[in-house]
């Protein structure tokens, strides 16, 4: 029997509702795209960010993600997974003492150590674009970007955020540089979010 | 007639009726690209990259293409620089900028940190997604774009360093362009 899978939609095309209708709960079920939701964010922003915190990145420049999942399978209990994707162009200063995460609704992701002690944590840090010993924070775009899987609640409206957290206070910069001048060297970028529901 | 996307596969346990199949992947296309190019890239010029293009037909005009981009390579003063994108040659998810500034999607990420940005065997890298609605069942291309603010403009090398030795810290990277068409 072959694999029901989005490949099946590749190979076939269109295919008629009463060629599925009758498909057995046994049916593969596990892994396909159940929905996509992507954000694209090209407004200018800036936000404050509080030192050795998970900040919530909500500004306009770069908000979060809501998705509503569809119901746990009947048939093994399983509420499906969702694989975020994140990402924040900018610039803050001090790039390499700042660290990336996720928050759904209010709950902290990604926080792997069970003891950080004073160190600052999160899934990875940005890159930087500019090579010197002096970070220049004026002009020099950044961007961090990664993939996190999660398991939200079944059959309700979960919404994620990036989060931001520098070892000393700062403002964060959304798709902009720090001096943001009418010149070019001073570049403009975009920040997104996207959510991948698979099934289980 | 319904079109078969992943969340179909939910159909065993929701009424066909009242299905919804938003956001399933339909069909998928791959450019993985090892070529190993340089490409000479004016100054404020938006520039198609060679090599880094890939084109679709969506079976609905309502579905959408999720894009991934991916470039690796070198070039000069890449913190002068933005990476986008363009559907049949006109960019799309392009910020708001002022006269003068440079747009785009992302900024690369440089691999090295000293004195001086080095422009021969330190590779760079950037990536994103977006999802574009063409709004059309016509082949549509897409092409990955790079624009640089540096005055004389920058050769840049993509899939290889600059300078290309047969050593072993001269990096050979790879790009990508992957296309997705997502019902709904």
């Amino acid at each position: 029997m072959a694999e029901l899978g989005s490949d099946y939609a590749i190979a076939n095309g269109n295919l008629p509702i009463q060629n599925l209708s009758s498909l057995s709960p046994l049916y593969a079920t596990g892994g396909g795209v159940v929905q996509t939701i992507y954000t694209h964010y090209t407004t200018t922003a800036t936000q404050a960010m509080t030192a050795n915190a998970n900040n919530r990145v909500n500004n306009a420049g770069l908000g979060g993600i809501s998705i509503t999942t569809k119901p746990a399978s009947p048939a093994t209990g399983a509420s499906n997974v969702v694989l975020i994707y994140a990402r924040w162009s900018g610039e803050i200063n001090n790039l390499w003492n700042v660290m990336w995460g996720l928050e759904r609704d209010g709950t902290y992701l990604t926080d792997p150590f069970n003891s950080p002690g004073s160190r600052n944590i999160g899934v990875l840090p940005g890159g930087d674009s500019y090579a010197t010993t002096a970070e220049n924070n004026g002009s020099t775009p950044a961007m961090v970007d990664f993939w996190w899987l999660d398991v939200p609640p079944a059959n309700a409206t979960s919404t994620y955020y990036i989060t931001c957290r520098p070892a000393a206070a700062s403002t964060l910069y959304i798709n902009r540089t720090v001096t943001d001048s009418n010149a070019d060297g001073f570049e403009r970028m975009t920040s997104g979010m996207m959510v991948w529901e698979i099934a289980r | 007639m319904a079109e078969l996307g992943s969340d179909y596969l939910n159909a065993n346990y929701i009424a066909p009726s009242s299905f919804s199949q938003n956001g399933g992947i339909i069909q998928t296309v791959i450019l993985n690209d090892t070529t190993q190019r340089t490409q000479a890239i004016a100054i404020n010029v938006i520039t198609a990259l060679t090599g880094l293009s890939a084109a679709i037909a969506p079976k609905r005009s309502s579905n959408s293409i999720l894009i991934y981009a991916r470039w690796c390579g070198e070039g000069g003063t890449l913190w002068n620089s933005v990476f986008g994108l363009q559907r049949n040659g006109t960019n799309i998810g392009q910020p708001a900028a002022q006269s003068l500034q440079e747009a785009g999607i992302t900024c690369p990420m440089d691999t090295y940190s000293a004195n001086a940005s080095d422009n021969s065997s330190t590779p760079a890298q950037m990536n994103f997604w977006y999802r574009d609605s063409p709004g059309t069942t016509g082949t549509v291309t897409y092409q990955i774009t790079f624009t640089t603010s540096v005055a004389g403009g920058i050769t840049l090398a993509t899939n290889r360093t600059i300078t290309n030795s047969n050593t072993a810290n001269f990096e050979l990277p790879m790009s990508a362009l992957y296309l997705f068409e997502v019902s709904g």
